[in-house]
Protein backbone atom coordinates (compact mmCIF):
# COMPACT_ATOMS: atom_id res chain seq x y z
CA UNK A 1 0.00 0.00 0.00
CA UNK A 2 1.44 3.44 -0.53
CA UNK A 3 1.30 6.50 1.90
CA UNK A 4 -1.05 7.87 -0.14
CA UNK A 5 -3.45 5.05 0.39
CA UNK A 6 -2.79 4.97 4.25
CA UNK A 7 -3.44 8.53 4.38
CA UNK A 8 -6.82 7.86 2.78
CA UNK A 9 -7.74 5.20 4.28
CA UNK A 10 -7.13 6.15 7.90
CA UNK A 11 -8.46 9.64 7.11
CA UNK A 12 -11.89 10.06 9.13
CA UNK A 13 -10.11 8.53 12.53
CA UNK A 14 -6.81 10.73 12.16
CA UNK A 15 -9.72 13.54 11.92
CA UNK A 16 -10.33 12.33 15.36
CA UNK A 17 -8.80 14.56 18.33
CA UNK A 18 -7.93 11.95 20.49
CA UNK A 19 -6.28 9.69 17.53
CA UNK A 20 -4.84 12.59 15.43
CA UNK A 21 -1.17 11.10 13.13
CA UNK A 22 0.27 10.32 16.65
CA UNK A 23 -2.15 7.77 17.37
CA UNK A 24 -2.64 6.54 13.95
CA UNK A 25 1.20 5.24 14.01
CA UNK A 26 0.77 4.04 17.79
CA UNK A 27 -2.45 1.69 16.54
CA UNK A 28 0.13 0.32 13.16
CA UNK A 29 2.57 -0.80 15.62
CA UNK A 30 0.29 -2.08 18.17
CA UNK A 31 -0.44 -5.48 18.67
CA UNK A 32 -3.45 -7.15 20.33
CA UNK A 33 -4.45 -10.70 21.00
CA UNK A 34 -8.36 -11.70 20.33
CA UNK A 35 -9.18 -14.80 22.47
CA UNK A 36 -12.16 -16.46 21.01
CA UNK A 37 -13.10 -15.35 17.64
CA UNK A 38 -17.02 -15.57 18.07
CA UNK A 39 -19.50 -13.02 17.79
CA UNK A 40 -17.35 -10.97 20.24
CA UNK A 41 -14.23 -11.27 18.75
CA UNK A 42 -15.20 -11.08 15.20
CA UNK A 43 -16.39 -7.93 16.14
CA UNK A 44 -13.14 -6.69 17.92
CA UNK A 45 -11.07 -8.02 14.89
CA UNK A 46 -13.08 -6.47 12.76
CA UNK A 47 -12.95 -2.79 13.61
CA UNK A 48 -9.18 -3.65 14.70
CA UNK A 49 -8.22 -4.51 11.77
CA UNK A 50 -9.91 -1.34 9.86
CA UNK A 51 -8.55 0.97 12.42
CA UNK A 52 -5.26 -0.23 11.22
CA UNK A 53 -3.74 -2.29 13.89
CA UNK A 54 -0.26 -3.77 13.26
CA UNK A 55 -0.97 -7.21 14.69
CA UNK A 56 -3.66 -9.39 15.58
CA UNK A 57 -3.33 -13.09 16.87
CA UNK A 58 -6.71 -14.49 16.71
CA UNK A 59 -7.40 -17.30 18.91
CA UNK A 60 -10.39 -19.82 18.76
CA UNK A 61 -10.71 -23.61 19.22
CA UNK A 62 -14.10 -23.75 17.78
CA UNK A 63 -15.13 -24.87 13.95
CA UNK A 64 -17.70 -23.13 12.16
CA UNK A 65 -21.29 -24.20 12.71
CA UNK A 66 -24.47 -22.95 11.27
CA UNK A 67 -25.60 -21.37 14.57
CA UNK A 68 -22.57 -19.08 14.21
CA UNK A 69 -23.54 -16.83 11.19
CA UNK A 70 -26.41 -15.12 13.09
CA UNK A 71 -24.19 -13.00 14.85
CA UNK A 72 -20.35 -13.75 13.99
CA UNK A 73 -19.86 -10.60 11.47
CA UNK A 74 -17.00 -12.37 9.44
CA UNK A 75 -18.53 -15.16 8.86
CA UNK A 76 -20.00 -16.70 5.95
CA UNK A 77 -21.60 -19.70 4.28
CA UNK A 78 -18.63 -21.13 2.63
CA UNK A 79 -16.55 -21.29 5.58
CA UNK A 80 -19.31 -23.65 7.28
CA UNK A 81 -19.64 -25.91 4.33
CA UNK A 82 -15.61 -26.11 4.29
CA UNK A 83 -15.39 -26.91 8.16
CA UNK A 84 -12.79 -24.27 8.25
CA UNK A 85 -11.47 -23.61 12.07
CA UNK A 86 -12.89 -20.04 13.18
CA UNK A 87 -9.42 -18.47 13.52
CA UNK A 88 -8.46 -19.53 10.06
CA UNK A 89 -12.26 -18.18 8.48
CA UNK A 90 -11.47 -14.74 10.60
CA UNK A 91 -7.82 -14.47 9.42
CA UNK A 92 -8.73 -14.97 6.05
CA UNK A 93 -12.21 -12.35 6.09
CA UNK A 94 -9.42 -9.94 7.64
CA UNK A 95 -7.08 -10.27 4.94
CA UNK A 96 -9.30 -8.99 2.57
CA UNK A 97 -10.24 -6.07 4.78
CA UNK A 98 -6.65 -4.48 5.36
CA UNK A 99 -3.71 -5.65 4.11
CA UNK A 100 -1.81 -3.89 6.29
CA UNK A 101 -2.54 -5.99 9.19
CA UNK A 102 -0.35 -8.79 10.15
CA UNK A 103 -2.99 -11.85 11.03
CA UNK A 104 -1.83 -14.84 13.10
CA UNK A 105 -4.47 -17.73 13.92
CA UNK A 106 -3.94 -20.22 16.41
CA UNK A 107 -6.52 -23.08 16.43
CA UNK A 108 -6.10 -23.88 20.44
CA UNK A 109 -8.18 -24.82 23.27
CA UNK A 110 -6.20 -22.14 25.57
CA UNK A 111 -5.47 -23.72 28.60
CA UNK A 112 -2.73 -22.74 31.61
CA UNK A 113 -0.15 -24.56 29.67
CA UNK A 114 -0.86 -22.57 26.40
CA UNK A 115 -2.24 -19.31 27.65
CA UNK A 116 1.16 -16.80 28.33
CA UNK A 117 3.54 -17.10 24.80
CA UNK A 118 -0.26 -15.78 23.46
CA UNK A 119 -0.23 -12.50 25.59
CA UNK A 120 3.06 -11.82 26.32
CA UNK A 121 4.16 -10.51 23.58
CA UNK A 122 0.88 -8.10 23.17
CA UNK A 123 0.01 -4.77 24.20
CA UNK A 124 -3.62 -5.68 25.48
CA UNK A 125 -5.71 -8.88 25.40
CA UNK A 126 -9.30 -9.03 24.29
CA UNK A 127 -11.99 -11.59 25.76
CA UNK A 128 -14.23 -12.85 23.08
CA UNK A 129 -14.24 -16.31 25.03
CA UNK A 130 -17.63 -17.93 26.15
CA UNK A 131 -16.72 -19.08 29.26
CA UNK A 132 -15.58 -18.44 32.81
CA UNK A 133 -12.81 -20.84 33.20
CA UNK A 134 -11.03 -19.09 30.15
CA UNK A 135 -11.61 -15.71 32.01
CA UNK A 136 -10.50 -16.65 35.48
CA UNK A 137 -7.52 -18.05 33.79
CA UNK A 138 -7.17 -14.65 31.88
CA UNK A 139 -7.23 -12.60 34.48
CA UNK A 140 -4.77 -14.80 36.29
CA UNK A 141 -2.11 -14.61 33.28
CA UNK A 142 -2.37 -10.93 32.79
CA UNK A 143 -2.25 -9.40 36.17
CA UNK A 144 1.27 -12.24 36.31
CA UNK A 145 2.20 -10.69 32.39
CA UNK A 146 1.06 -6.89 33.64
CA UNK A 147 -1.27 -6.81 30.42
CA UNK A 148 -4.41 -5.08 30.02
CA UNK A 149 -7.39 -7.03 28.92
CA UNK A 150 -11.01 -6.46 28.16
CA UNK A 151 -14.39 -8.64 29.42
CA UNK A 152 -16.95 -8.56 27.61
CA UNK A 153 -19.96 -10.91 27.94
CA UNK A 154 -22.91 -11.43 25.80
CA UNK A 155 -26.31 -13.26 26.43
CA UNK A 156 -30.23 -12.98 25.84
CA UNK A 157 -30.77 -9.30 25.22
CA UNK A 158 -27.67 -8.25 27.97
CA UNK A 159 -23.81 -7.01 27.11
CA UNK A 160 -21.72 -6.97 29.82
CA UNK A 161 -17.56 -5.57 29.96
CA UNK A 162 -15.37 -4.72 32.11
CA UNK A 163 -11.56 -3.14 31.18
CA UNK A 164 -8.98 -4.33 33.59
CA UNK A 165 -5.44 -2.49 33.83
CA UNK A 166 -3.04 -4.40 36.20
CA UNK A 167 -1.97 -2.14 39.27
CA UNK A 168 -4.12 0.33 38.10
CA UNK A 169 -7.72 -0.62 38.26
CA UNK A 170 -9.74 -3.66 39.63
CA UNK A 171 -9.54 -7.00 38.47
CA UNK A 172 -12.18 -9.80 37.62
CA UNK A 173 -11.72 -10.96 41.23
CA UNK A 174 -12.33 -7.70 42.41
CA UNK A 175 -15.31 -7.83 41.40
CA UNK A 176 -16.73 -11.57 41.31
CA UNK A 177 -13.83 -13.46 43.87
CA UNK A 178 -15.20 -16.52 42.72
CA UNK A 179 -16.08 -17.70 39.23
CA UNK A 180 -20.34 -19.14 38.74
CA UNK A 181 -20.00 -23.09 38.86
CA UNK A 182 -20.37 -24.87 35.98
CA UNK A 183 -23.87 -25.32 35.04
CA UNK A 184 -25.31 -22.18 36.59
CA UNK A 185 -24.89 -19.98 33.98
CA UNK A 186 -26.98 -19.96 30.69
CA UNK A 187 -24.70 -19.89 28.08
CA UNK A 188 -25.51 -18.67 24.33
CA UNK A 189 -26.19 -22.62 23.14
CA UNK A 190 -28.90 -22.88 26.23
CA UNK A 191 -30.33 -19.11 26.42
CA UNK A 192 -29.62 -17.48 23.17
CA UNK A 193 -28.60 -14.11 22.20
CA UNK A 194 -29.34 -11.02 20.27
CA UNK A 195 -26.60 -10.40 17.43
CA UNK A 196 -26.83 -6.42 18.62
CA UNK A 197 -25.71 -7.14 21.98
CA UNK A 198 -22.78 -8.75 20.77
CA UNK A 199 -22.07 -6.24 18.33
CA UNK A 200 -22.67 -3.48 21.11
CA UNK A 201 -20.15 -5.01 23.45
CA UNK A 202 -17.93 -5.51 20.50
CA UNK A 203 -18.03 -2.23 19.56
CA UNK A 204 -16.76 -1.43 23.30
CA UNK A 205 -14.08 -3.65 23.86
CA UNK A 206 -12.94 -2.46 20.48
CA UNK A 207 -12.69 1.26 21.29
CA UNK A 208 -11.42 0.57 24.85
CA UNK A 209 -8.80 -1.62 22.85
CA UNK A 210 -7.83 1.02 20.72
CA UNK A 211 -7.48 3.80 23.97
CA UNK A 212 -4.86 1.41 25.23
CA UNK A 213 -2.94 1.30 22.46
CA UNK A 214 -2.72 5.02 21.76
CA UNK A 215 -2.24 5.76 25.52
CA UNK A 216 -5.07 7.25 26.40
CA UNK A 217 -5.64 5.01 29.23
CA UNK A 218 -7.08 7.41 31.30
CA UNK A 219 -10.06 7.53 28.96
CA UNK A 220 -10.57 3.93 29.47
CA UNK A 221 -13.73 2.16 31.39
CA UNK A 222 -13.49 2.16 34.83
CA UNK A 223 -16.58 0.55 35.78
CA UNK A 224 -18.38 -2.82 35.39
CA UNK A 225 -20.79 -1.68 32.71
CA UNK A 226 -24.31 -4.23 31.94
CA UNK A 227 -26.69 -2.86 28.48
CA UNK A 228 -29.95 -5.13 28.20
CA UNK A 229 -30.95 -3.90 24.47
CA UNK A 230 -34.21 -4.86 25.12
CA UNK A 231 -35.53 -2.44 27.86
CA UNK A 232 -32.38 -0.16 27.14
CA UNK A 233 -31.59 -0.14 31.07
CA UNK A 234 -28.03 0.83 31.76
CA UNK A 235 -26.50 -0.42 34.74
CA UNK A 236 -22.72 0.76 35.83
CA UNK A 237 -20.72 0.06 39.04
CA UNK A 238 -17.57 2.02 39.80
CA UNK A 239 -15.06 -1.22 39.77
CA UNK A 240 -12.62 -0.05 42.43
CA UNK A 241 -10.02 -2.30 43.55
CA UNK A 242 -10.85 -4.56 46.76
CA UNK A 243 -7.65 -4.44 49.29
CA UNK A 244 -8.57 -8.47 49.65
CA UNK A 245 -9.13 -9.71 46.43
CA UNK A 246 -7.07 -12.88 45.88
CA UNK A 247 -5.46 -12.11 42.86
CA UNK A 248 -4.70 -8.66 42.32
CA UNK A 249 -3.80 -7.64 46.33
CA UNK A 250 -2.64 -11.23 47.56
CA UNK A 251 -1.10 -12.43 44.13
CA UNK A 252 -2.77 -15.71 44.23
CA UNK A 253 -2.57 -17.34 40.62
CA UNK A 254 -4.52 -20.40 41.61
CA UNK A 255 -6.38 -20.39 37.85
CA UNK A 256 -2.81 -20.25 36.04
CA UNK A 257 -0.71 -22.50 38.30
CA UNK A 258 -3.18 -24.82 40.21
CA UNK A 259 -5.43 -26.27 37.44
CA UNK A 260 -4.60 -29.73 35.79
CA UNK A 261 -4.35 -28.77 32.27
CA UNK A 262 -5.30 -32.50 30.91
CA UNK A 263 -9.19 -32.82 30.80
CA UNK A 264 -12.00 -34.25 28.81
CA UNK A 265 -15.43 -32.39 29.26
CA UNK A 266 -18.38 -31.78 28.39
CA UNK A 267 -18.86 -28.77 25.88
CA UNK A 268 -22.04 -27.02 27.50
CA UNK A 269 -25.31 -27.15 25.72
CA UNK A 270 -23.47 -28.91 22.81
CA UNK A 271 -24.35 -33.27 23.16
CA UNK A 272 -20.34 -32.88 22.65
CA UNK A 273 -17.23 -33.81 24.21
CA UNK A 274 -14.08 -32.36 24.19
CA UNK A 275 -11.06 -34.26 24.77
CA UNK A 276 -7.69 -32.68 25.42
CA UNK A 277 -4.19 -34.81 25.43
CA UNK A 278 -1.23 -34.15 26.98
CA UNK A 279 1.82 -33.04 25.97
CA UNK A 280 0.24 -31.80 22.50
CA UNK A 281 1.02 -34.29 19.69
CA UNK A 282 1.77 -33.59 16.32
CA UNK A 283 -1.19 -35.83 14.37
CA UNK A 284 -0.41 -36.04 10.55
CA UNK A 285 -3.96 -35.51 9.40
CA UNK A 286 -3.58 -36.46 5.66
CA UNK A 287 -2.08 -40.40 6.85
CA UNK A 288 -4.84 -41.01 9.58
CA UNK A 289 -7.80 -39.50 7.26
CA UNK A 290 -6.48 -42.74 5.37
CA UNK A 291 -6.47 -45.40 7.97
CA UNK A 292 -10.35 -44.08 8.57
CA UNK A 293 -11.35 -44.19 5.63
CA UNK A 294 -12.24 -47.75 4.95
CA UNK A 295 -14.03 -46.88 8.70
CA UNK A 296 -16.42 -44.60 8.14
CA UNK A 297 -17.69 -41.37 6.24
CA UNK A 298 -14.23 -38.92 6.72
CA UNK A 299 -13.73 -35.49 5.74
CA UNK A 300 -10.68 -33.46 5.82
CA UNK A 301 -8.50 -29.80 5.41
CA UNK A 302 -5.64 -28.49 6.49
CA UNK A 303 -6.53 -27.87 9.51
CA UNK A 304 -8.67 -30.43 10.86
CA UNK A 305 -10.22 -34.33 10.16
CA UNK A 306 -13.77 -34.65 10.51
CA UNK A 307 -14.90 -38.44 10.50
CA UNK A 308 -18.43 -39.97 11.07
CA UNK A 309 -18.96 -43.71 12.58
CA UNK A 310 -21.84 -45.05 14.30
CA UNK A 311 -24.07 -41.88 14.96
CA UNK A 312 -21.00 -40.30 16.48
CA UNK A 313 -18.59 -37.16 15.16
CA UNK A 314 -15.52 -37.05 15.43
CA UNK A 315 -13.32 -33.80 15.07
CA UNK A 316 -10.07 -34.27 15.21
CA UNK A 317 -7.03 -31.32 14.79
CA UNK A 318 -3.82 -31.58 14.71
CA UNK A 319 -2.63 -31.17 18.15
CA UNK A 320 -4.54 -34.15 18.87
CA UNK A 321 -7.43 -32.03 20.52
CA UNK A 322 -11.04 -33.38 19.31
CA UNK A 323 -14.50 -32.60 19.82
CA UNK A 324 -16.83 -35.88 20.44
CA UNK A 325 -20.34 -34.99 18.62
CA UNK A 326 -23.52 -37.12 19.54
CA UNK A 327 -22.25 -37.77 23.25
CA UNK A 328 -22.35 -35.70 26.68
CA UNK A 329 -20.34 -38.83 27.97
CA UNK A 330 -16.22 -38.19 28.73
CA UNK A 331 -16.17 -41.82 29.02
CA UNK A 332 -17.93 -42.71 26.00
CA UNK A 333 -15.75 -39.99 23.91
CA UNK A 334 -12.37 -41.13 25.19
CA UNK A 335 -13.15 -44.68 24.68
CA UNK A 336 -14.63 -43.66 20.61
CA UNK A 337 -10.97 -41.55 20.70
CA UNK A 338 -8.64 -44.43 22.31
CA UNK A 339 -10.68 -46.65 19.01
CA UNK A 340 -10.10 -44.29 15.96
CA UNK A 341 -7.67 -41.95 17.20
CA UNK A 342 -5.51 -43.51 19.86
CA UNK A 343 -4.50 -42.20 22.72
CA UNK B 1 -38.86 -2.34 53.55
CA UNK B 2 -37.01 -5.36 51.77
CA UNK B 3 -33.29 -6.47 51.27
CA UNK B 4 -31.24 -6.64 48.30
CA UNK B 5 -31.65 -10.69 48.26
CA UNK B 6 -35.46 -10.33 48.41
CA UNK B 7 -34.91 -7.41 45.94
CA UNK B 8 -32.78 -10.13 43.65
CA UNK B 9 -35.24 -12.87 44.32
CA UNK B 10 -38.51 -11.11 43.73
CA UNK B 11 -36.79 -10.18 39.81
CA UNK B 12 -35.84 -13.92 39.58
CA UNK B 13 -31.88 -13.22 39.77
CA UNK B 14 -29.06 -15.57 40.43
CA UNK B 15 -27.04 -13.85 42.97
CA UNK B 16 -24.08 -15.70 42.24
CA UNK B 17 -24.44 -13.91 38.73
CA UNK B 18 -24.41 -10.32 39.68
CA UNK B 19 -22.57 -7.35 41.61
CA UNK B 20 -24.65 -5.04 43.52
CA UNK B 21 -24.09 -1.55 44.23
CA UNK B 22 -26.09 0.17 46.72
CA UNK B 23 -25.95 4.12 46.96
CA UNK B 24 -22.55 3.89 45.23
CA UNK B 25 -21.34 1.15 47.49
CA UNK B 26 -20.28 -2.47 46.28
CA UNK B 27 -22.33 -4.86 48.43
CA UNK B 28 -20.45 -8.13 48.68
CA UNK B 29 -22.67 -11.20 48.48
CA UNK B 30 -22.76 -12.62 52.00
CA UNK B 31 -24.48 -8.81 52.59
CA UNK B 32 -27.34 -9.56 50.53
CA UNK B 33 -29.91 -11.05 53.61
CA UNK B 34 -29.00 -7.80 55.74
CA UNK B 35 -29.00 -5.04 53.87
CA UNK B 36 -32.19 -3.30 53.69
CA UNK B 37 -33.26 -0.48 51.23
CA UNK B 38 -34.97 2.37 51.69
CA UNK B 39 -36.76 4.28 49.23
CA UNK B 40 -35.03 6.96 47.37
CA UNK B 41 -32.23 4.55 47.61
CA UNK B 42 -29.87 3.97 44.30
CA UNK B 43 -29.15 0.11 43.42
CA UNK B 44 -27.05 -0.54 40.21
CA UNK B 45 -27.33 -4.58 39.28
CA UNK B 46 -24.41 -5.55 36.80
CA UNK B 47 -24.56 -9.34 35.53
CA UNK B 48 -22.08 -11.70 35.15
CA UNK B 49 -22.65 -12.27 31.44
CA UNK B 50 -20.71 -16.11 30.24
CA UNK B 51 -21.76 -15.58 26.82
CA UNK B 52 -19.12 -14.41 23.41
Amino acid sequence: MTSEESVERYHRQVLLPVIGTSGQQRLRRGRVCVLGVGALGTHVAMLLARAGVGFLRLVDRDVLEWTNLQRQVLYEEADVEAALPKAVAAARALERVNRDVSIESVVIDVDATSIVPLIADVDAVVDGSDNFELRYLLNDAALELNKPWIYGGAIGTLGTTLTVIPGETACLRCLFPEPPSAGSVPTCDTAGVLGPAAALVGALQASEAIKLLVGAWSACNRTLMTVDLWTLEIARITARRRPDCPACALGERRFLYERAPSRTVALCGRDAVQVVVHPRVAIDLARLAQQLAPLGEVHYNPYLIRFRVDGYELTVFSDGRAIVRGTTDPAVARALYARYIGM
Amino acid sequence: MRTIAEFLRARGVDPRLVAVEHNGEIVTRDEYEQRELRDGDTLEVVHFVGGG
